[in-house]
């Protein structure tokens, strides 16, 4: 479990807090979804999770350990990878294998427990073959896999993904987010920090962020239904929910989220 | 400006050379080096060049890449050839005259052997980068360089800022491009005008690229800190590059050949 208990944090220098009272927890085997405007506090957040930033006030735990006890720093940044944005600028290696190697060789693993935890980790994003492949010459969807499968090696129960899919193209987004849903069924807690709306449709749960506090913590469905909010918070619905809401003001009984448009159909038109 | 993609001149094709450890063909290149500028007579440029022509026919290294090192170095060459042989009005005896200009035999032989002594130096040790790829070479540095971390030496920093560095080469060439297509765009050119102007154009490429590898840089440091980085010890690799039966020998042997050579002739 990643708890945040009444986290805030302000930069040094800043006169405004980035967070203000966060509590909030990620529980292994679930996927929540982060969103908010740009500046609202996602990225200091996903930075608060592994301990590159620890909290002003509040503590955050990882599997019970505090980010703030030095003597835990590597446990925890172990437990908790971070995928960033752009994929270019979090490849070490200088061939697939051996940015896949760089956490566990940072952990002092074994030489031949690395090879199996390097071949693991890219079975599961899908890179077997690529092993000796010049990180640029992949496809910027094959680059941000090979970002996860970084942090994958390290053996962590949880994974944060701070806007991993926003420089991708649909298919490239489409295999990060199937990973995800892999990564979840194999028990890993995933935090996903996105400014789209219709990444949450994969989601449990969806945590939305405004100006540095929670504005809401609950389930997707529910937050879609209070659509006037979103665009105070700097959203908007993607088109399929908007589609839904549409329909519901017209009276017709839809879900508020739906995966796809023949959820939609299915809602209108039971077979 | 196109930086070429393909870093180095590391020659792709498996050989006897090749497969060598990096470390045993940097100790044979630092003994071969000594070898030459110890030895005082043709024989031992000679034995030299015999021993680089057989290097070169077994690393299978084509000829034009192996030499290609010359061209760098031929206004060198030609300096030392000249100052050594050319005199102007000797009182001695000369081979050939040119008005007051004349060659003098003597300094024609050591020009020569100067000159020789430069190119076997140069073919020599670009048989190393031949050979070896850039992480090879990195991650031999770092083995080296290890026992001076005893005095606070940070070896391993030293690597992985050498091998982050070859990493990112090819990012940094395509931002480059990326840059120079968009200063094109809004009618930068770049291949008008004397050397200092064309030299000028580029400022505006260069300075966005140099903005854009300190984001790039900061954004790492989160990455690689993530990822435990802590630049201490206890570090593992994934393929550690190890001095196996057969690099001992080639080197002890080499070595032993190389300092023969450079003592007896």
């Amino acid at each position: 479990m990643i708890e945040f208990q009444n986290v805030s944090y302000t930069y040094s220098g800043a006169d405004v807090p980035a967070l203000v009272d966060i509590s909030l927890r990620l529980a292994p085997g679930e996927i929540v979804v982060l969103v908010g405007a740009n500046g609202s506090g996602k990225s200091t957040l996903a930075r608060l999770c592994n301990g590159l930033l620890v909290p002003s006030e509040g503590t955050v735990t990882v599997n019970g350990m505090s980010t703030i006890d030095p003597e835990r720093v590597f446990d925890v940044r172990s437990r908790v990878g971070l995928v960033l944005q752009n994929p270019d600028n979090q490849i070490v290696g200088t061939v697939v294998e051996e940015d896949v190697a760089f956490g566990p060789e940072n952990l002092g693993v074994a030489t031949a427990d690395l090879r199996i935890r390097v071949d693991d980790a890219l079975a599961v994003v899908s890179l077997t073959g690529m092993e000796r492949r010049e990180p640029h010459l992949l496809s910027e969807g094959q680059k941000q896999r090979l970002a996860i499968a970084g942090a994958l090696a390290m053996g962590p129960d949880y994974i944060v993904f701070d806007e991993s899919t926003a420089m991708l193209d649909p298919p490239g987004r489409a295999d990060v987010l199937a990973v995800m849903q892999r990564l979840r069924s194999a028990g890993h807690g995933i935090l996903h920090i996105t400014h789209h709306l219709d990444d949450a449709a994969h989601a449990d749960r969806i945590v939305a962020l405004d100006a540095g506090s929670i504005a809401f913590d609950g389930q997707v469905e529910e937050f879609f239904e209070q659509n006037e909010r979103l665009s105070d918070l700097g959203l908007e619905l993607p088109p399929l929910a908007a589609a839904a809401a549409y329909l519901r003001n017209a009276g017709l009984v839809v879900p508020a989220a739906v995966a796809d448009a023949r959820g939609l159909v299915e809602a209108l038109w039971p077979s | 400006m196109r930086i070429p993609r393909t870093f180095g001149q590391y020659v792709a094709v498996e050989s006897p050379v090749h497969s060598l450890d990096a470390k045993t063909k940097m100790g044979l290149v630092a003994a071969y080096t000594v070898a030459l500028f110890t030895v005082e007579r043709f024989a031992g440029l000679g034995a030299a060049g015999i021993v680089v022509i057989g290097a070169v026919v077994l690393a299978q290294v084509p000829w034009r890449l192996a030499l290609r090192g010359i061209k760098a170095v031929s206004v060198i060459l030609a300096f030392t050839l000249f100052a050594h042989a050319l005199r102007w009005n000797p009182a001695t005896v000369s081979l050939v005259r040119f008005g007051p200009l004349a060659v003098d035999g003597e300094g024609l032989r050591t020009g020569l052997f100067f000159a020789a002594r430069i190119v076997l130096l140069v073919v020599g040790t670009s048989l190393l980068t031949l050979t070896t790829t850039p992480v090879q070479l990195t991650d031999g540095l770092e083995r080296l360089m290890r026992p001076f971390a005893r005095f606070g030496f940070p070896a391993g920093d030293v690597a992985m800022m050498l091998s982050v560095a070859l990493r990112f080469i090819p990012t940094t060439a395509e931002e480059a491009d990326k840059i120079i297509l968009a200063q094109m765009a809004r009618g930068a050119r770049f291949d008008e005008g004397g050397l200092l102007r064309r030299a000028k154009a580029y400022v505006p490429v260069l300075i966005p690229l140099f903005v854009n590898l300190f984001r790039r840089a900061e954004e790492l440091a989160v990455a690689m800190e993530s990822r435990c980085y802590h630049g201490g010890p206890g570090r593992t690799r994934l393929d550690p590059a190890c001095m196996r039966g057969r690099d001992w020998t080639v080197l002890s042997c080499g070595a032993a050949l190389l300092v023969a050579l450079g003592v007896l002739l």
